[in-house]
């Protein structure tokens, strides 16, 4: 049993030494970049940018008997304009965020995270609306939820160990006198 | 650190069926912790020999043997043995950290044994408060700690430097051949330093290998090359400025040359060149073993003020002749003076192929 249990507790250690970093660890923070974050913010990009295509490719704008409607309105050209642009304007700052959380900024990991919830509650709005109204098929809304919660999980994690991390390198340099205590919002930024 | 044989190495290139012999009868053994430097004009072969330790070039003959083990045909990457290049070689995309990490992330060594070997060396170096710069913030000489840095956390048997300071600017050059010598006195390392200044090879070296033409001229320690030279150009090549070279004849205990010079010998000196009695010969003496005052007709041409020293630039019976002396002098163009040789500083050469005449 206790070698069956070993690989789990060893992942469990490695996990958590990734979200709370201490020692040495974070010492090794301060000279190299947040990676694997960065990576992941621009995997759940490349994600959005999947589930994007899934959503415009596979829908039809108009239908006999459309029963579309989202907030009360029903002019879909309108709403595909929104959400396009939505889109747009989510990788772009993705995009940026993406940058800003390699160097461990913590205010970047909230956006990340803030946009990761975003993902997720964005498949209820336009999406769900075309699938009702029998504008999307059922397999083309699997794919693009499936895209769309890959991208918002992946947000999510990155976000979140972007915070730990940061904060855990901020308390490191407060302590080893590497920054100045007021201007502890700019230390966790290179 | 680890000592080496290098054993009748020889390299051949060969180049349109022309074979050109770049390296000749290379044979030497470099103790543990030895800091050796191989110093020569440009195209001696010193670098040539350096990149067939390193494994860079192929030793056409003979074997070369790092602590015992026949490293002959081993890759460079199996030697264990690291080099610092005369243009750096860093990768200008990466910061100081991933460069000085690269080696050993390479050999897939644990992430924080790779950390603590390199914030030592940049301790080592200096380099803690630059290691998040890339190479282009840097200075010539902090790219040059952070090559030195890159091969300290390798650990190597041996360390290997191609010119690394010909890059920099005078000032820079000495600080940072202080700073190599204090890293080989922390390190007690095994280091192979090729240069063409012989400056550098007199302030760093505990054994010097002058080269010429692929060929070894004299092994030794600064003292001995520098007073004691093997052959006419070891005494020409180290020492600024070079030794003074008078050609002639040794006649009825006399050294003459065609021109004014009538030089007398002392009984040691007329031992040392008895089998040279009416044969042709080369009398040389440092610029530093001429003295003011003496027997000596001496013209001058120019003096050069050094502070503490003055190069005396004239002609000694004929022949043009710097003299070194202590303190400001301020003679005139066209004076003469009177100097003198110091006897135990003269050597003698052999006129046909320079070697020491020894007696």
């Amino acid at each position: 049993m206790a070698e069956e249990n070993k690989p789990q507790s060893i992942k469990q250690n490695r996990l958590s030494r990734f979200f709370y970093p201490k020692g040495i660890n974070v010492e090794m923070m301060r000279y190299q970049s947040n990676k694997l974050c960065y990576s992941l913010s621009l995997a759940s990009i490349l994600s959005l940018v999947v589930g994007f295509c899934c959503l415009y490719s596979g829908t039809k704008i108009s239908g006999a008997g459309s029963t579309f409607s989202l907030f009360g309105s029903d002019n879909i050209g309108v709403w595909m304009g929104v959400d396009i642009l939505i889109n747009i304007l989510s990788m772009l700052f993705l995009l940026y965020i993406s940058i800003r959380v390699n160097a461990y900024d913590v205010k970047c990991g909230y956006a990340l995270m803030g946009f990761g919830v975003f993902a997720i509650l964005k498949i209820f709005l336009y999406p769900f609306s075309l699938f009702q109204a029998g504008l999307m098929s059922h397999s083309i809304l699997i794919c693009m939820i499936l895209f769309y919660l890959l991208s918002g999980v992946l947000e999510l994690f990155a976000g979140a160990a972007t915070i730990s991390r940061g904060k855990a390198l901020i308390a490191f340099l407060k302590e080893t006198h590497a920054i100045d205590l007021k201007s502890d919002e700019k230390a966790g930024k290179r | 650190m680890a000592n080496l044989k290098l054993d009748h190495l020889k390299k051949i290139y060969e180049d349109d069926g022309r074979k050109v012999l770049a390296v000749k009868d290379f044979n030497m053994e470099i103790k543990d912790g030895e800091f050796i430097v191989l110093v020569g004009p440009s195209g001696c072969g010193k670098s040539t020999t350096l990149r067939m330790i390193a494994g860079l070039e192929d030793i056409s003959e003979g074997r070369l043997f790092i602590d015992g083990e026949d490293v002959t045909t081993k890759a460079p990457k199996d030697r264990n043995i690291a080099m610092v290049f005369q243009n750096y070689a860093l990768y200008a995309n990466m910061t100081i950290y991933e460069n000085m990490a690269f080696s050993l992330t390479l050999r897939k060594e644990d992430p924080e044994e790779i950390h603590k070997k390199v914030m030592k060396a940049a301790a080592i170096l200096g380099l803690t408060d630059q290691l998040n710069k890339k190479p282009k913030e840097l200075s010539g000489g902090q790219r040059q700690r952070v090559a030195m840095g890159r091969a300290i956390v390798r650990d190597p048997k041996v360390f290997l430097f191609d010119e690394p300071l010909s890059n920099l600017d005078a000032k820079l050059r000495s600080s940072m051949r202080r700073e190599i010598k204090l890293l080989h006195h922390n390190l007690g390392a095994t280091m192979i330093y090729v240069t063409h200044d012989q400056t550098e090879a007199l302030t760093l070296a505990d054994r010097i290998v002058v080269m010429s033409m692929g060929k070894v001229q004299q092994i030794g320690t600064p003292y001995e090359v520098y007073h004691d030279p093997a052959n006419a150009f070891v005494g020409y090549f180290i020492g600024n400025p070079s030794m003074n070279f008078f050609d002639g004849r040794i006649e009825n205990g006399d050294f003459r040359g065609p021109k004014d010079l009538i030089y007398p010998l002392e009984e040691e000196q007329k031992k040392i060149v008895s089998s040279y009695e009416g044969k042709p010969i080369l009398m040389a003496i440092r610029p530093e073993n001429i003295e003011i005052g003496g027997d000596l007709d001496y013209s001058v041409d120019l003096v050069e003020h050094l502070g503490q020293y003055s190069l005396i630039h004239g002609k000694l019976g004929g022949y043009s002749t710097v003299i070194k002396a202590r303190g400001w002098h301020n003679f005139k163009e066209g004076e003469t003076i009177k100097v003198a040789l110091r006897k135990d500083k003269v050597c003698f050469f052999d006129l046909a192929d320079g070697h020491r005449i020894r007696g």
